[in-house]
C-alpha cells in the first residue's frame, strides 16, 4: 500500500518538524524569558548598590542607561510595577521610563485596553503610576474601578486602599455605591484603607440599598475611635433586611457599651438564624457573663450554627458561667445536654473535677453527682475522652470513677 | 475487503487524532506564553477579615506524609482556616507521633450529622494550635472520610487536599481567589497539582526526608508523569477558556460550597473518584435547585511527588473509571435549562473527547498497523511508521503544553524543559502502554 505508506511518511516527517520547530521555540522563548528578567534583577541590584543608590536620580539614570536600554518596555514595566522594587530603585526605573518613552504612553495605557496583553499593561501602569502618586493616578484607579474588567478593578481597588490620597476612599465608597463588582471585594480594601472612613460611612447607613446598608454597618466597627457610632448603629438592629441587622449587631459589639448588650437581647429572638448566632457572638464580644443564661438558652435553638454559637460564646466567657451550665445538663432537648457538657469540657472544668475526685480516696458526694451530669450528658464518646486525656496512670483510676458512678457503659465502650 | 476496511479506519484515526493535536497546539500558542494571574495585590486579602474562612480536609491515606502534609497546611498564607485530619483508626505510635508533635488532646464534639458516615471514634484537638483537628474513625473509604470532614467543618467553603502534596504558603489564597471575588456564583474551585520529581539533579529542591526512596521504573517513568500533567493542566485551561466550566485536570485540589455538597448527598462512596464524580454532579446539576459555577483557579496549587509505575497503574485505571461513571452518570442527567443544557452538551463532548475517543484513536492506530503487520495486511514499515508519527505527535502537544507552563511561576528550567522536549517523543512507547493497559483493564474490570 505505497499510498499509505507515503501517507504516513509524510505525517511522520511533519511531525517530527513540527516537534522540532515546539522544542526550539519553546526553549527560545523561555531563555529569553530567563535572560530578560536576569537583566532586570540585575539593573535593580545595581540600583541598591550604596555607591549608585547615594547618587541623585539623573546619575542613577545615566549608571544604568547601558543595561536598561537592552530591556524591552515591559521588562522597565515589570521591574518598576514590583511592589518589592526599593523606593531608589523605582524613581530611577520612572525617570528612566519617561526619557525612552513619553510618559503619556504610560498615561494611555493605565486608561483602557483591549487584548490580554494590553490589560497586563494596564495593570502594570496603573501600579507604577499610583506609587508615582502621579496626578492623573487617581481618576485612572477610578475609571478602573468603574470598569467591567474583574481583573482591573482589583488592582485598582487594592492600589486604592494602601493609598495615602483622601480622593482613594472616595473611589472606594464610590464602587461600593455602584456593585459594578462584588461589595465584599471593595470592602476588603476600604477595611484597610489609611484614611479615616466612618464619617464617610455615616450617611449611607440609611441608603435605599439593603446592601450598602450592611457593608457601611460592618465597615464602620473597624474606626471605633469615633466617637456615637453606637447611636448611628442602633437603628439598624430593626432594619428590615436580616443580612443589615447582622451586620449592625456585629459591629456594635466590637463598639460595646450598654446600648450594645440591650440590642443583641433583643436579637436574640431574630427570626432569622445567622442574626441570633451573631448577636450571641456579639454578647461574647461585650464579655457579659451577666446573661450568659441567655445565651444558654440558645444551646437549644433550632439552628445548628446558633447553637454553635452559643457553645463557643459561653466558652470565651470563662468559667464562671458553669452555674448557668449545670441546669443545661438535665435539660431534655439532647442538644442542649451535649452543647453544655462540651462547654463544660472545654473549659477543663469536667478535668479538673474528675482529677481531683479520682486522686482522692473519699470523693466528695456532690463533686460526683455533678460529675455524673456532665458526663452523662456527654455520652459515651465524651467520656471516653476524658478517660484518654487523663493518661494511663490517672485514666485508670478514672474509669473505675466513672464506673462507680454508674457510668458503666463507658467501663464498656 | 478487510485490509482496505482497516486502511480506511486508520486514515480517518490519524486525521482525527491530527485535527484534534492542531486545536490543542494552536489554542496553546494563542494563549500565548502569558502568566495568568493578575497583578492584583494578594497581601491585603490576605489580612482581610472578610476574607472567607476555610475549612481544610485532609484524609489520610499514607501515614509517612502527614506530619509533613499537616506542617504545611498549618503554615498556609490565609486569615482563617481550620485543618480537619479525618483517618481510619488511628492509633499506636503513629498516633503518639502526631500527639507529640501538635500535642493533640482527644475532645469531644458535638456536630451536626448532615451526611452519613462510618462511626467516628475519637476526636483530637490541639493544644499547640487550635485549628488542628484529627478524627479517628472506622475506615471507609476517600469519600467517607471527605463526608466526615464535611460534617465538621465549620466554614462555608471546604478544601480537599491529598496528604502527598506540597504547597506553597500562599496556595489557599490562589485557589479561593474566584470564590473570594464572587461567592454567591462559585460552587467550587478546581485548581490544578503538577506531579513532578523534586531534587533530580544537583541544584534541585531538595527531596523530602519522608518521601521513600524511587524505584528505577518510577524514575523512568516520572517525567512522563510530569508531561501528562502539565498536558492536564494545558487542556483545563483551554476548556475552562473556551466553556466556562470543567471537569478538572488529572491530579487536582478543590474547594467546594460546603452546603452544595451537603445538598447533594455529600461524596459519593460508591465514585471511582470522589471528587471528580462531585465536580462533574455540580455542573450538572438543575441551576435553578443549585445555581452557580465550578471555577478552575490560575496556575498551579500544589506539587506532588511521581506516583510508582504500579500507582500510575491503579490511578489510570481510577481515572478511566471515574470517566466512564460520569459519561453515564450526566447522559441520564435531565430537567436543566436548555441553555445549561448546551453548555453541558459541550463539556461533555470536549471531556469524551480528550478522555475517550484520543485514547482510544491512540490505541486503536497501534493496534491495527503492529496487528496489519503481523498478518500480511500491512508492512513492518507501516506500524513504525504510524508509531513515530504518534510519539511526535504527541510530543509537539507535550511541547505546547511546556510553552505555557514555562511562563508561570515554578517552571522548570532551561536544562529541565530541554531534557523533557527531548525525551517527550518516547513517552508513547516508554509510558503511555502502561496508561492503555490500566484504561483496558478498567473497562474489562466495568
Amino acid at each position: 500500500m505505497p499510498a499509505l505508506e507515503v501517507l504516513l511518511l509524510v505525517g511522520s516527517v511533519v511531525a517530527i518538524a513540527a516537534w522540532a520547530a515546539m522544542s526550539v521555540y519553546v526553549v527560545r522563548v523561555q531563555r529569553q524569558r530567563v535572560e530578560a528578567h536576569a537583566l532586570m534583577d540585575a539593573v535593580v541590584q545595581t540600583l541598591q548598590r550604596e555607591d549608585v543608590a547615594s547618587l541623585p536620580v539623573g546619575a542613577r539614570i545615566h549608571h544604568i542607561k547601558g543595561m536598561a536600554d537592552e530591556a524591552s518596555r515591559e521588562m522597565v514595566m515589570l521591574a518598576a510595577s514590583d511592589m518589592e522594587t526599593p523606593k531608589e530603585a523605582f524613581e530611577t526605573l520612572y525617570g528612566y521610563m519617561e526619557t525612552r518613552w513619553p510618559e503619556e504612553r504610560l498615561v494611555r495605557e493605565a486608561a483602557a485596553h483591549r487584548t490580554g496583553r494590553d490589560k497586563w499593561r494596564r495593570t502594570a501602569a496603573l501600579r507604577i503610576l499610583a506609587r508615582r502618586n502621579h496626578s492623573d493616578a487617581i481618576s485612572l484607579m477610578a475609571g478602573a474601578a468603574d470598569g467591567a474588567d474583574a481583573d482591573v478593578a482589583a488592582v485598582a481597588f487594592a492600589l486604592l486602599g494602601t493609598s495615602d490620597d483622601p480622593r482613594a476612599a472616595d473611589v472606594l465608597i464610590a464602587a461600593l455605591l455602584s456593585r459594578r463588582h462584588p461589595a465584599s471585594r471593595v470592602a476588603v480594601h476600604l477595611e484597610q484603607s489609611p484614611q479615616p472612613i466612618a464619617d464617610r460611612l455615616r450617611p449611607l447607613l440609611q441608603h435605599g440599598d439593603a446592601v450598602v446598608r450592611f457593608w457601611s454597618a460592618t465597615l464602620i466597627a473597624s474606626d471605633t475611635r469615633e466617637p456615637g457610632l453606637e447611636w448611628d448603629l442602633l437603628p439598624l438592629v430593626d432594619d428590615k433586611d436580616a443580612r443589615v441587622r447582622k451586620a449592625a449587631i456585629g459591629s456594635l459589639g466590637k463598639i460595646g457599651g450598654s446600648i450594645a448588650c440591650e440590642a443583641a437581647l433583643g436579637l436574640l429572638r431574630d427570626p432569622a438564624s445567622f442574626v441570633r448566632a451573631h448577636a450571641v457572638r456579639a454578647l461574647a464580644d461585650l464579655q457579659r457573663t451577666d446573661v450568659a443564661g441567655e445565651i444558654a438558652r440558645l444551646l437549644g435553638d433550632a439552628d445548628w450554627w446558633v447553637r454553635q454559637a452559643a457553645k463557643e460564646s459561653l466558652e470565651s466567657m470563662g468559667p464562671e458561667v458553669w452555674r448557668v451550665l449545670m441546669p443545661c445538663l438535665e435539660h431534655p432537648d439532647r442538644f442542649v445536654r451535649n452543647g453544655a457538657a462540651e462547654v463544660f469540657q472545654n473549659l477543663g472544668i469536667v478535668d479538673s473535677l474528675i482529677v481531683m475526685e479520682a486522686a482522692s480516696d473519699g470523693p466528695a458526694a456532690r463533686k460526683i453527682a455533678m460529675l455524673r451530669q456532665i458526663a452523662a450528658a456527654g455520652g459515651v464518646r465524651f467520656a471516653d475522652s476524658l478517660v484518654e486525656r487523663a493518661g494511663p496512670i490517672v485514666g485508670a483510676r478514672i474509669r473505675q470513677l466513672l464506673t462507680t458512678m454508674g457510668l458503666a457503659h463507658v467501663e464498656a465502650s | 475487503m478487510t485490509a482496505s476496511f482497516f486502511t480506511v479506519t486508520l486514515i480517518l484515526a490519524l486525521a482525527c487524532l491530527a485535527g484534534i493535536a492542531s486545536v490543542t497546539v494552536f489554542g496553546a500558542l494563542r494563549l500565548g506564553a502569558r502568566r495568568e494571574d493578575s497583578l492584583a495585590l494578594q497581601a491585603p486579602v490576605a489580612a482581610s477579615r472578610f476574607t472567607i474562612p476555610v475549612s481544610i480536609i485532609l484524609p489520610v491515606e499514607n501515614p509517612d506524609t502527614l506530619l509533613h502534609a499537616i506542617r504545611m497546611l498549618m503554615d498556609l498564607t490565609y486569615p482563617e482556616f481550620e485543618v480537619i485530619v479525618v483517618a481510619g483508626h488511628l492509633e499506636g505510635a503513629f498516633l503518639e507521633r502526631l500527639s507529640s508533635e501538635w500535642d493533640l488532646v482527644a475532645k469531644e464534639f458535638f456536630y451536626r450529622h448532615t451526611i452519613e458516615t462510618a462511626p467516628v471514634h475519637r476526636i483530637y484537638r490541639s493544644n499547640f494550635d487550635p485549628r488542628l483537628t484529627v478524627v479517628s474513625k472506622g475506615s471507609a473509604g476517600r469519600a467517607d472520610a471527605l463526608n466526615c470532614g464535611v460534617d465538621l467543618a465549620r466554614f462555608r467553603y471546604v478544601c480537599t487536599v491529598s496528604d502527598d502534596v506540597n504547597v506553597e504558603a500562599d496556595a489557599l489564597l490562589r485557589v479561593m481567589s474566584p470564590a473570594l471575588w464572587d461567592p454567591a456564583n462559585v460552587l467550587g474551585v478546581s485548581s490544578h497539582v503538577e506531579r513532578r520529581l523534586e531534587g533530580s539533579r544537583p541544584g534541585g529542591e531538595a527531596r523530602d526526608r519522608t518521601t521513600p526512596r524511587r524505584g528505577l521504573l518510577t524514575r523512568i517513568a516520572a517525567p512522563y508523569q510530569h508531561l501528562a500533567s502539565l498536558r492536564s493542566l494545558m487542556d483545563s485551561r483551554l476548556v475552562w477558556r473556551q466553556l466556562s466550566g470543567g471537569l478538572g485536570p488529572y491530579d487536582h485540589v478543590a474547594v467546594w460550597r460546603r452546603d452544595a455538597v451537603v445538598q447533594l448527598g455529600g461524596f459519593s462512596t460508591t465514585a471511582a473518584d470522589p471528587s471528580f464524580d462531585m465536580m462533574a454532579r455540580l455542573q450538572t446539576a438543575d441551576p435553578s435547585r443549585i445555581p452557580g459555577h465550578v471555577f478552575r483557579s490560575a496556575e498551579v496549587f500544589a506539587r506532588g511527588e511521581p506516583l510508582s509505575v504500579r500507582q500510575a497503574f491503579r490511578r489510570g485505571a481510577n481515572r478511566q473509571r471515574a470517566v466512564i461513571e460520569t459519561w453515564r452518570a450526566t447522559r441520564r442527567v435531565a430537567g436543566a435549562a436548555p441553555r445549561a443544557r448546551r453548555d453541558q452538551d459541550k463539556l461533555l463532548a470536549y471531556f469524551v473527547t480528550t478522555e475517550l475517543i484520543v485514547p482510544f484513536l491512540q490505541a486503536w492506530v497501534t493496534a491495527v498497523t503492529v496487528v496489519g503487520a503481523a498478518v500480511g495486511w500491512l508492512s513492518w514499515s507501516h506500524a513504525v511508521l504510524a508509531i513515530v508519527l504518534l510519539s511526535f505527535g504527541n510530543a509537539t502537544v507535550s511541547g505546547a503544553a511546556l510553552f505555557l507552563r514555562a511562563a508561570a511561576p515554578g517552571a522548570p528550567d532551561e536544562i529541565d524543559l530541554k531534557r523533557m522536549l527531548l525525551t517527550a517523543p518516547l513517552e508513547f512507547v516508554l509510558y503511555r502502554p502502561v496508561l492503555a493497559f490500566a484504561r483496558f483493564a478498567a473497562l474489562g474490570g466495568k
